[in-house]
């Protein structure tokens, strides 16, 4: 027995096929009725009554229930040559669900039904892509599966599922007369979502005992599992709870006096990382907005933050304060030093001197000439404790 | 009583040995025509030639070293083979869990690996090294390696196969061909010879194998389909489970002569003018290869000492099935492209992000055209609850197990062998059962008129293979009276004097236990109660409350009946149809469902063989805990 620890920070990739095959577990019987090809599930139903024996044996290779596609306004699946020609999107192929449309405008009958029910009444023609009036036979139709957190499309497959004769998708956005911005509103007005109350009410329970770093876990929970009608608006109550460690913490990441924006920003970058962490969605995803800033090049060497963060004026009164207090020795080096950094003769110098000379005295009081007299440039050069030392 | 008939009808084609039940729907009982074991002709392939007669006879006899032999057959093939088999997860070959046959299983990924033509300094030749050492030499090493093997028997095997194996042949030649001519780095390939014309009666040479040595630096350019070995040292060789020799350097006592092993340059043969179905399927694949295997035909035309060997008999459908799957999988995961995995999104979203794209890492995608792959059950768990919706709920739940005793079985069975020798019969017997019971259910209308059905067919109980199955009624005959439910569902005792046959019947496969704290059971929980819930309680009348199983009626009638040395009585009956009980004669659970509740936990049943169960393992090295996926449970 072996351990695979779980893939913990790593970024997630899910082979399906080694799953499986982690999974197996296969005796002989089992091996043997495989090898035969016999069905291990199956589903069936004989949807006419008093089928002969025949039809029924032709039943059980193809089960009656269609699953019908949903999908969202040209989203339909694209069909590529594979010979490269063609490579234009061909964006007006017809899918079972723009028929869908189509059909309820042609024919009358088509209008009572529901999707699902659909298929009862017409055949899928997959040569010419219509749906065509049936005339034997009846198969039942489902809808394709759709996660609660799929977005968009799950609200289109739950207008799919109550409303008759849509007509287009701009259908799946109206009620009552009505053409509302998304599907998810549509459903909103059409009463098969809640309003958030909930949600607040967990969180207003949850801010008060708890810290930023707990609530934005718990947050992320909200998001990504319990599908809230309006995400933003609930970002927007309770960031400034969701943030309130962020203020002090982003001084210590070398943002000195950042403001209210710059910690919700970062705030919602903590977001996206745990949310990435768990369930590899993005932040758009679960209808939020993403992070301004490049949060990931920013923080990315710490180092650099650190020694970038010195203000010029600050090293200028250090530098002053010190210069007077160098001894004839360091003030000759000093010198030398600084006449071949102005005049850019990039020389090379060695100071030696037995222990606690004030060498490193001497190297401090160069960094602050060279950060007040270069601004930014100083780090480059020479950094505080960061030296060679020769003894 | 339901009886299939006895295992004597031939198929025209290739003579495998078929029950009359198994021909094809558009055949006819007095010219039957077998689909399962060639296609109607369509495959026709070697025959498994006869092995010498003193080797067969040890597949055969029924006393002495032979008897031996063949209980302890895997230590034997283990001992001979030129192959390990290896798999990161793998739990060692035979698993014995709790009552009834010992079945061979394996877990996990399961390949062949292969180690290099000579052994290193100072280490103990293994596998297929021993080939090149010296007869006796060998033969000591294997009898040091398998303390527990015969003598005699081993040396015996060990001639056999320097006769006739040309493997053997093959590494000897090389061994001497390498050792006249010193080449520094070579790679020695197995091979066979593309044109030697193999089909059908044409016996091959045994000669058609060939070892090819060639250097080293064109290692680049070799296909997946060979098998490269390398002088010395390295790590062993994964062998690729389309070499032809797969399965006979791994199994080399059931193919001894090297032959009848599939190619994938094996062409259908069209007997009928009109070849069926398109031109891609011109080459036979490996899975309609191992059907025309696994069907016994009689001794004159085949030999069928694959069929006596028991447990290598088990080991060999494990490993070819897992072979085939193993194929297939591979091709999922060589054409992503064509499966088009990244329209399962993931992948489409990272981009939108803007975020580097190897940091995602690609989903690979197991499709729901898989046959019991993760997205397949899905699906079909999708389909059954739309049917759920369609019928507003379902009837009746019947769990159908295997009976090992069924008199079709004990018949099949070649002489001086037990179930689980006969894996393939029991999984055959049992698939025309099924086949019946629907037959029954649907066409025959044992419940009354039924509309629709699902199943799952499931093997882990001691490899003993099962059926969950939910039957959907039309509503005029819905179970929804007490009298209509005892009318088909009982789980009481019949009268002893009324239906002596029926009793005995409960007596056997209807009885659950006995459990509890005296009585060791499987269904235990951690409090020492039964997990199911026996013994259930008395119940005067049957009773549909709406929101579970129905309780049908367990009266106490005092009857009470000796059952595996314990006293019970009509609580721990399960509960059973008196009809399909006796034309059945196996364990056959019926449960009459209603309401909502009870079809969850059917739907959780139908879909759970998907859910990968994670159970903990105590490691071997003492104290240290390990985590595996154990199987779909």
């Amino acid at each position: 027995v072996t351990i695979n620890a779980g893939s913990g920070g790593e970024a997630q990739s899910r082979d399906e096929i080694q799953l499986y095959l982690d999974a197996r577990y296969v005796g002989s019987v089992e091996a043997y009725a495989r090898s035969m090809g016999w069905p291990t599930h199956r589903v069936h139903c004989c949807s006419n009554k008093r089928v002969s024996v025949h039809v029924m044996r032709l039943l059980q290779e193809c089960p009656p229930i269609k699953q019908l596609q949903v999908h969202l306004e040209n989203e339909q699946r694209v069909t590529f040559r594979p010979d490269g020609q063609h490579t234009l999107l061909n964006l007006t192929q017809d899918t079972q669900l723009t028929e869908f449309f189509k059909a309820n405008q042609r024919y009358r009958q088509a209008r009572e039904l529901y999707y699902v029910e659909f298929p009862t009444k017409f055949v899928w023609n997959t040569k010419s892509f219509e749906w065509v009036p049936r005339k034997k036979l009846t198969v039942f139709g489902r809808l394709v599966y759709i996660p609660l957190n799929a977005g968009e499309k799950f609200y289109a497959r739950l207008i799919l599922s109550v409303a008759k004769n849509l007509q287009s998708f701009e259908d799946l956005q109206r009620f009552n007369g009505t053409l509302y911005g998304t599907i998810r509103e549509a459903c909103l007005a059409r009463g098969l979502l809640e309003d958030d109350g909930e949600w607040r009410q967990t969180l207003d329970e949850a801010k008060r005992f708890q810290t930023g770093f707990i609530l934005r876990a718990l947050f992320v929970v909200i998001l990504r599992d319990c599908v809230p009608a309006d995400p933003l608006a609930l970002w927007h109550e309770y960031k400034v709870f969701l943030c309130d460690d962020l203020s002090r913490l982003l001084p210590r990441l070398g943002f000195c006096n950042a403001s209210q924006d710059l910690v919700e920003d970062y705030g919602l970058y903590l977001l996206k990382q745990i949310l990435m962490w768990g369930s590899n969605r993005t932040m758009t995803d679960v209808g939020m907005t993403a992070p301004t800033h490049d949060w990931d090049s920013l923080l990315s060497n710490p180092l650099l933050q650190d020694h970038l963060q010195f203000e010029p004026e600050d090293e200028e009164r250090l530098l002053l304060e010190t210069v007077p207090l160098l001894n004839d020795d360091q003030r000759i080096a000093f010198n030398h030093v600084m006449h071949s950094v102005l005049s850019d003769q990039k020389r090379t110098f060695l100071v030696v001197g037995a222990a606690g000379a004030g060498k490193t005295f001497l190297y401090k009081t160069l960094c602050h000439a060279v950060r007040s007299i270069f601004r930014c440039l100083g780090h480059m050069l020479l950094q505080s404790g960061n030296l060679s030392h020769f003894v | 009583m339901h009886y299939l008939g006895k295992l004597d009808y031939r198929c025209q084609h290739c003579h495998a040995l078929h029950w009359l039940s198994e021909r094809l729907a558009s055949s006819s009982d007095c010219n039957p025509q077998f689909g399962s074991c060639c296609l109607r002709g369509k495959v026709s392939i070697d025959f498994v030639a006869h092995l010498p007669a003193d080797l067969y006879d040890y597949f055969v006899s029924q006393e002495g070293d032979p008897v031996e032999f063949r209980s302890h057959i895997r230590r034997y093939n283990k001992a001979f083979a030129f192959t390990s088999s290896g798999g990161p997860w793998r739990l060692d070959g035979t698993v014995f869990d709790g009552r009834g046959p010992p079945t061979y299983k394996i877990q996990g990924e399961l390949y062949h690996q292969i180690g290099p033509l000579r052994l290193e300094e100072g280490r103990a030749p293994l596998y297929s090294q021993l080939y090149i050492c010296h007869p006796s030499d060998a033969l000591e090493h294997r009898r040091n390696n398998n303390p527990q093997t015969c003598p005699d028997t081993m040396a015996f095997l060990q001639q056999c196969l320097l006769d006739c194996n040309p493997f053997v042949a093959m590494y000897t030649q090389a061994d001497a061909l390498t050792r006249a001519n010193p080449v520094p780095d070579y790679r020695l390939r197995l091979d066979f010879l593309e044109a030697t014309d193999q089909r059908h009666y044409n016996l091959p040479t045994t000669h058609g194998e060939l070892a090819a040595i060639i250097p080293s630096d064109i290692d680049t350019c070799i296909g997946s389909r060979n098998i490269l070995i390398r002088e010395q040292g390295g790590p062993l060789l994964r062998i690729t489970e389309i070499h032809p020799s797969y399965v006979a350097l791994h199994f080399p006592l059931l193919a001894s002569t090297g032959q009848s092993v599939w190619r994938h340059e094996l062409r259908y043969t069209f007997t009928t003018a009109r070849p069926r179905g398109n031109s891609k399927h011109e080459f036979i694949s490996y899975c309609d290869f191992l059907k025309h295997r696994l069907h016994i035909r009689p001794f004159a035309v085949e030999s069928d000492h694959y069929f006596r060997a028991g447990f290598l008999f088990q080991e060999y459908i494990v490993d070819s099935w897992a072979a085939a799957e193993h194929s297939r999988l591979e091709w999922f995961r060589h054409n992503q492209h064509t499966i088009r995995a990244e329209l399962y999104s993931g992948l489409v979203d990272a981009l939108r992000e803007g975020l580097d794209l190897s940091t995602v890492g690609q989903k690979v995608i197991l499709p729901s055209s898989f046959t019991s792959g993760p997205r397949f059950v899905q699906k079909c768990l999708q389909d059954a609850l739309a049917l759920l919706r369609i019928y507003k709920g379902s009837d009746l739940f019947i769990t159908f197990t295997a009976n090992p005793a069924w008199l079709e079985i004990t018949e099949s069975l070649l002489p001086g062998q037990s179930t689980s020798d006969r894996p393939d019969i029991v999984a055959r017997v049992f698939h025309l059962k099924v086949a019946s019971l629907l037959d029954d259910i649907m066409i025959n209308q044992a419940f009354g008129e039924a509309l629709a059905y699902v199943y799952t067919m499931e093997y882990q109980k001691c490899g003993l293979p099962h059926i969950h199955l939910i039957v959907f009624l039309h509503p005029s005959a819905r179970l929804s009276t007490p009298e209509r439910v005892d009318r088909f569902i009982s789980t009481e005792f019949p009268d002893e004097n009324e239906n002596l046959d029926l009793h005995n019947l409960v007596k056997t496969h209807m009885v659950h236990g006995p459990c509890g704290v005296a009585h060791y059971s499987p269904c235990l929980n951690d409090k020492k109660e039964c997990s199911k819930g026996f013994p259930k309680p008395f119940q005067e009348e049957t009773e549909i409350s709406g929101v579970s199983y129905v309780k049908t009626r367990r009266r106490d009638s005092g009857v009470s009946v000796s059952v595996r040395n314990a006293c019970l009585d009509n609580r721990s009956v399960v509960s059973y149809s008196p009809y399909l009980l006796q034309r059945y004669r196996a364990h056959i659970n019926v449960e009459c469902t209603t309401g909502f509740n009870a079809i969850k936990y059917i739907y959780k049943v139908c879909s759970r063989s998907w859910l990968s169960v994670l159970c903990f393992v105590e490691g071997f090295r003492g104290s240290t805990f390990t985590k595996a996926p154990i199987g779909r449970r």
